[in-house]
């Protein structure tokens, strides 16, 4: 009996994954035969939305990355302090940064949408939507690059201090070096997060399917593209499962680059 | 001038780093500011009722609480009782290709966004089940079930493949080995992986609406065959057009819900820890 239960569990991811390539096969295929050169861009193309999502991904990333860096060293440094406060400081650190990568990502969007839409004033735009998947990718990068680290400080520290090498020149000059790989496998992965996020975008960049204006303008990414399609626009299904696809191939690089880069790592 | 420098950029780099968890605290405290105009409008007793109808000035979040709970637990139980046996067929019986493959398959959908699985599910889940509870849950179980079995695999190949080689060498079979000794192991780092997996499920929002059918569901308990609410739904359906206290309910739940993973992620860690130090 455990032994059926056991192949069928195998199975099933297989038989999952082609039933989304199928479908999305079959929704590509209907959307693109009914679709006429008049009609194609009609309620804005895949094409914007893809340029949104990269330019809204790309610039949380860009901002996020160093920021959850930088604060990975400082726990780094903080933790291994021979003072209690120090150690205390970074204990405080990581709770905090554990606490922020478990909170859905639906909060983020609500309390981006209150922080900087509301009180800083940016309103429902493409800045309010970078911030807020900035603020919500920086624990997730925080916590994969405390760990790269630590695992580089674990094989390295002995050595460095042995041959009498300063802990902060020995952060630069080696263990940084030595945990690349996993540090960028650790962005690539919180790009992979932020490519698909609906939850947060939807709620702080707004609706809408033109190519991106300027960071006070609204401009949805993909995944807000998706849902607001299937959800609340009539005869939008055509051009959600086009999305869908688009959004599946980016994931898919994304995660290929990822499984490229972890063996590197390790 | 080289120590000043030195001075500034190491102040620099300190309140650099200081920003995310900054940032994580003054989003916590604002959503919880954002829910004083709740707190002040309504009733303690309104809030915790178990009707849901901001148009008449019904907001009881018991049933959303209850409706995220069982949608949660449900898809939970599943994904144990499905992630459990291929995780074990994967790590131990399954021959390399077959594991490797299932392995890659299991990582891209671990990965896959949440719109994709809840497209896949209103295309073709909803064509038995309706927009409903059952809908609902399988659509959890499809965004947390590949990462639990990964999760899972991991440990067992970690810790479990010497016990299966003591056991063999001792003549008891490989399958009594693996479910009667690394399971009872590896207890600890299942209660872990279960309630990771909860608080992932209760959290998620977006592949759930798609099918859940985001009316609030009559009874206590819902039904896996009718409509109903959860937290998340709740929020993402009424954030755009409310106001007011509506709004301040809305800072309210998910509040709540933040807590509640909180809380569910810190007994996970607790109960693991606690197995862990008895075994």
């Amino acid at each position: 009996m455990m032994r059926i239960v056991e192949k069928f569990s195998v199975f099933l991811p297989l038989a999952v994954i082609l039933a989304l390539l199928l479908m999305l096969g079959q929704g590509v295929h209907d959307h693109l035969t009914n679709v006429t050169a008049l009609n194609f861009p009609h309620r804005g193309s895949v094409v914007e939305t893809t340029f949104n999502t990269l330019i809204i991904v790309g610039s949380a990333t860009a901002i996020s990355a160093p920021i959850s860096l930088v604060s990975s060293i400082l726990f780094l440094e903080a933790s291994q302090t021979r003072s209690g406060g120090g150690r205390r400081f970074a204990q405080v650190l990581r709770r905090i940064m554990e606490i922020g990568a478990s909170l859905p990502r639906l909060a983020w969007g609500v309390a981006g949408a209150a922080l900087f839409g509301g009180l800083l004033g940016f309103g429902v735009s493409a800045a309010t939507g970078i911030a807020a998947l900035a603020c919500m990718m920086a624990p997730i990068m925080f916590n994969s690059f405390v760990d790269g680290l630590l695992s580089a400080d674990r094989m390295y520290r002995p050595q460095l201090s042995a041959l009498g090498i300063d802990a902060r020149k020995a952060m630069r000059a080696v263990q940084l070096r030595a945990a690349a790989p996993t540090l960028v496998a650790s962005t690539v992965m919180a790009v992979g997060r932020g490519l698909g996020d609906a939850a947060v975008l939807l709620l702080t960049t707004g609706v809408s399917f033109s190519i991106l204006s300027g960071l006070d303008a609204s401009a949805s990414p993909l995944a807000v593209q998706i849902y607001v399609m299937t959800m609340d626009i009539g005869g939008g299904r055509g051009e959600a499962m086009l999305a869908a696809l688009i959004l599946l191939v980016l994931t898919a690089v994304v995660q290929g680059i990822v499984l490229f880069l972890k063996p590197i790592g390790r | 001038m080289t120590g000043l420098r030195s001075t500034g950029r190491t102040a620099l780099i300190f309140s650099m780093g200081l920003i995310p968890p900054i940032a994580v605290v003054a989003m916590v405290l604002l959503l919880a500011a954002r829910t004083l105009p709740a707190f002040h409008g309504i009733e303690i007793g309104v809030m915790m009722s178990a009707v849901w109808a901001p148009e008449t000035g019904a907001f009881g979040v018991t049933p959303l609480l209850v409706g995220t709970l069982f949608c949660a637990t449900v898809s939970t139980i599943l994904c144990v009782l499905i992630g459990v046996p291929a995780a074990v067929r994967l790590a131990f019986f399954a021959p390399a290709f077959e594991s490797k493959l299932t392995i890659l398959v299991l990582t891209v959908l671990s990965s896959l966004p949440s719109v994709l699985v809840g497209l896949m599910c209103l295309e073709l889940i909803t064509q038995y089940f309706g927009l409903s509870v059952a809908s609902g849950v399988v659509a959890l179980f499809l965004m947390t079930w590949p990462s639990f079995t990964i999760l899972f695999f991991a440990r067992l190949r970690q810790d479990g493949s010497h016990i299966v080689d003591a056991a063999s060498a001792l003549g008891i079979p490989e399958h009594k080995a693996v479910y009667r000794l690394v399971l009872l192991k590896l207890r600890g780092d299942l209660t872990l992986a279960t309630t990771f997996t909860l608080g992932k499920a209760a959290g998620e929002a977006m592949a759930v609406s798609f099918v859940i059918g985001n009316v609030p569901h009559t009874g206590f308990l819902p039904t896996l065959f009718e409509g109903a609410h959860t937290l998340t739904t709740m929020v993402l359906k009424n954030h755009g057009a409310a106001s007011g206290e509506h709004l301040g309910m809305v800072y309210v739940a998910i509040l709540i819900l933040g807590a509640l993973i909180v809380c569910i992620n810190a007994i996970g860690a607790i109960l693991a820890s606690k197995i862990m130090k008895n075994r």
